[in-house]
């Protein structure tokens, strides 16, 4: 057998792996536990991150949200400034 | 459904849909975590793990910047790399199977540079048999692997061409020996 064959028998070889049939199910069942005890907390700061990032809609509401609130600010300001 | 498609609905919800990129990408990645710690038993766990990692930061993933089989590579590099700094990797892989041959002696020469070959892949420095794992055994094209590693093409190039020559040193070796 030539030098270059076996190299290729073992490349090819590596290349082979068994992945458990039950691998996706553990990684899932993992992720629904941290699902679970993420829910369990008052406020989840990251998936309230996650849900704005993902929707266009919920980042446009955000957006018009947080400059309502600033104007609103803004407008008490002078408000109190000029003493209405 | 492309993996943007699926990030994004998992990102908006749908966990569940994430199966679907474990589905895709479990053999790679563990194959690449196989290669690299020799260790069957820990290769799946921290395979978990680096799918796990992928899912907590998902919203970090920026299809623009990278495509989502490289981020995953990333991780798993990453992780790899503190393993590997914690302790020392156990070797529990079998070598791989000798097809049979009509010569036994075929065979028991075959065995004899496999063992080498094994032997020279575990004792490459890091650097090198990351970017010849994954460029002989994943296959990846050579910028993909400069953007897991965050190095340059050259660079790549080189950590390559220096394992493959300690490999085929090795394999001269038993050509003058054996065959």
């Amino acid at each position: 057998m030539r030098r270059q064959e076996v190299y290729d028998i073992w490349n090819k070889a590596r290349e082979q792996i068994d992945v458990k049939e039950d691998f996706t199910d553990k990684v899932m069942n993992q992720i629904f536990l941290y699902e679970q005890k993420k829910s369990k907390t008052f406020f989840d700061y990251r998936r309230f991150v996650d849900l704005i990032s993902a929707n266009l809609t919920a980042q446009a509401a955000f957006v018009v949200v947080g400059a309502v609130v600033g104007l609103t600010r803004v407008v008490f300001m002078f408000a109190v400034i000029l003493g209405y | 459904m492309k993996d943007t498609d699926v990030i994004h609905r998992v990102l908006g919800g749908h966990i569940d849909l994430f199966k679907l990129l474990v589905d895709r990408y479990q053999g790679p990645v563990i194959r690449f975590i196989q290669n690299m710690i020799h260790d069957n038993h820990t290769s799946e766990d921290i395979a978990q793990d680096v799918f796990m990692a992928a899912y907590k930061t998902l919203s970090s993933f920026d299809s623009h910047r990278s495509n989502f089989s490289t981020w995953l590579f990333v991780i798993a590099r990453n992780k790899i790399l503190n393993l590997l700094k914690k302790r020392r990797p156990v070797f529990t892989n079998q070598l791989p199977e000798v097809p049979d041959s009509q010569n036994p002696s075929d065979n028991l020469m075959t065995k004899e540079f496999f063992n080498r070959l094994e032997k020279i892949l575990r004792t490459l420095p890091v650097k090198q048999k990351t970017a010849f794992v994954l460029a002989e055994f994943e296959k990846l094209p050579y910028a993909q692997i400069a953007e897991i590693e965050g190095v340059r093409i050259g660079t790549v190039k080189s950590r390559i061409s220096r394992a493959k020559k300690k490999l085929a040193a090795t394999l001269s070796e038993l050509d003058g020996d054996i065959l």
